[in-house]
């Protein structure tokens, strides 16, 4: 066997490829999905009926307030979340050492609104950034990934520079399987590789404190699942609207988006929408006189270029026609790392179909490339399904998520270890078809007055199940052709 | 296949695997050096970012050059000298 450059790359690609693209579908699919994580929370919470933001009335924000300090008083550390343009409401929230889960009050009134506890769409942000485990370890992983990701584009470039752009228009999806594959993997390879590169690389650079940490060499202290602090004295702040209208004439052409509460003074923060510059310029106020103490919202050229960097990897600046763009540029990233783990098992099926890896390999690529996309429908169907006022709604969605997608494991499995891939994958598109396609028949039974009150949100979310369900049915289709 | 191909290629696969591990662990091991010497100083906020910028544009392009140039393994060898420098400037600047 002789070895060349391209056949000695070719093995790296595959091989590392393979591994890391297990993890990577998962981190790219959740975060295309996370992109709308307000929305699809929005869509959780059909209680939650109001389409535009208001502005914050005095009476809501002393309203809010008063729930801080009782939180605080409780040891839990919350925040206020001023409405805007993705989410209406005022919201208290609070990290539970996953997520962002706290109650949803009217901004014109302070009324708290009866919303259901969810997971909402956190838990794909979660999974995202962490895979959901421990904040540090998940991230390492997580960054880990990406470098592979960068590792696998950068060896993927050199094996095929010579066919880059003949390969942007070469498409033969009624050729032979492995073919066809191939040039999907390559086709949406080549026309998202700037995409992928920039995900990639700011991915790993805004979390590089953890994998290539400044001197002394350690990590930087983070915040983790804690357990609840003990209660704290409830503390009185002034009124927030006097203090919230200095502010905005503090963080000129910034709109506020989080109040944080310390001890001694009030931070009120600009919100992540105001620019793709990430900023997190915020006007303090001392306690207990509110008095304002001076801003600085200077930046070296060199922390405003990480402000962009997290800018452009979080979108949280995005208007809705660029988070679409975002979203799909997502999803046929995802494209390109599930058909790569397809190729990667199908070229060695001749030599090594009979071998328990092999098998075990595709058993894992049917619960990666089915086995997510049905957890996550079942986790909308929970939402509809759970009862409203049960005790720890958010944890049984979560539960539902997470058992669904080890049981599509289990039997993807179970029939890959028989020689059987193709009936698990058969019969689990079958499964995401069916979850899809009835999702809007789910959610117009469920709640009619929501689909009514936000008509946009809701299809577009039942739109897209659907659009899931269709695509599964047809890989389904032609799965059964010889 | 023949046995002797069969022991070849076993070889060759695991001789890349080696291979590509030490890549990586060389690769990590200078990115972190490089990141020490643009920014010495624990305080210097901003030197630690361009580094970790230019050490993560660097890290898959050594991981990939120190695998691919196998040659009487010139990958393995230029990384390193890289590293050995980085390691130098590090001691010099200490």
């Amino acid at each position: 066997m002789r070895e060349t450059l391209r056949t000695r790359l070719g093995w790296l690609h595959g091989w590392l490829g393979y591994v890391a693209g297990l993890v990577l579908t998962c981190i790219f699919a959740t975060g295309s999905v996370a992109v709308f994580n307000m929305e699809l929370t929005r869509w959780m919470q059909p209680e939650v009926l109001r389409a535009m933001p208001a502005p914050p009335t005095a009476t809501a924000l002393d309203a809010a307030a008063r729930m801080v300090a009782l939180e605080k008083a409780q040891g839990v550390l919350a925040f206020v979340a001023l409405p805007g343009c993705r989410s209406p409401t005022l919201d208290v929230l609070h990290y539970n050492g996953h997520e962002f889960v706290g109650a949803r009050l009217d901004p014109t009134t302070g009324a708290l609104i009866p919303a259901r506890a969810t997971a909402g769409g956190g838990l794909f942000y979660n999974l995202h950034h962490t895979l959901y485990l421990n904040a540090q370890m998940g991230t390492v992983i997580v960054s880990i990934a990406g470098i592979a990701l960068l590792v696998a584009i950068v060896s993927g470039v050199v094996i095929h520079i010579h066919a880059l752009v003949p390969d942007i228009v070469m498409l033969r999806l009624s050729v032979a399987r492995l073919r066809a594959w191939l040039d999907a993997h390559l086709l949406a390879g080549v026309l998202f590789l700037p995409f992928m590169v920039m995900m990639a690389y700011t991915g790993v650079l805004v979390k590089a404190d953890m994998t290539l940490p400044g001197p002394p060499f350690h990590s930087m202290p983070l915040r983790t699942s804690s357990p609840p602090r003990a209660p704290m004295q409830a503390l009185t702040y002034p009124p927030l609207a006097p203090l919230l209208a200095q502010a905005r004439a503090s963080l000129p052409g910034q709109e506020p988006g989080f109040i944080l509460f310390a001890p001694n003074g009030v931070h009120i923060f600009a919100g992540d929408a105001s620019s793709a510059f990430l900023t997190r310029d915020h006007a303090d106020f001392r306690m207990p006189d509110g008095r304002a103490l001076p801003v600085n919202t200077a930046a070296s050229p060199v922390a405003r270029t990480m402000q962009l960097m997290r800018g452009l990897h979080y979108a949280r600046f995005a208007p809705p026609g660029l988070r679409w763009l975002y979203f799909l540029s997502g999803l046929c990233a995802t494209t390109v790392m599930a058909s790569g783990l397809v190729l990667f098992v199908m070229k060695r099926r001749r030599h090594a179909g009979h071998r328990q890896a092999h098998r075990l390999a595709d058993g894992l690529n049917i619960a990666v490339i089915v086995g997510l996309p049905v957890a996550m429908l079942a986790l909308l169907w929970g939402n509809r399904l759970v009862p409203v006022r049960l005790n720890g709604r958010e944890s049984w969605e979560t539960g539902i998520f997470f058992t669904v997608w080890g049981l599509c494991a289990l039997h993807a499995l179970f029939h890959a270890l028989r020689g059987q891939a193709s009936w698990a994958w058969r019969a689990q598109l079958g499964l995401a078809g069916l979850l899809g396609g009835s999702l809007t028949i789910l959610d117009l039974l469920c709640c009619p007055a929501a689909f009514q009150a936000l008509p946009g949100l809701h299809m577009a979310v039942d739109g897209m199940a659907l659009l899931a369900g269709v695509t599964a049915i047809y890989a389904r289709g032609r799965l059964e052709r010889p | 296949m023949t046995t002797d191909r069969i022991e070849r290629v076993a070889r060759l696969n695991r001789n890349r695997l080696v291979c590509a591990v030490a890549a990586c662990l060389m690769a990590y091991v200078i990115a972190r050096l490089l990141v020490r010497d643009i920014a010495p100083m624990p305080d210097a906020t901003d030197l630690i970012h361009i580094g970790q910028m230019i050490a993560v544009f660097c890290l898959p392009v050594m991981i990939v050059v120190a695998f691919g140039v196998w040659r009487r393994h010139a990958g393995l060898i230029g990384v390193g000298t890289c590293g050995c420098i980085a390691a130098g400037i590090w001691v010099l600047v200490a």
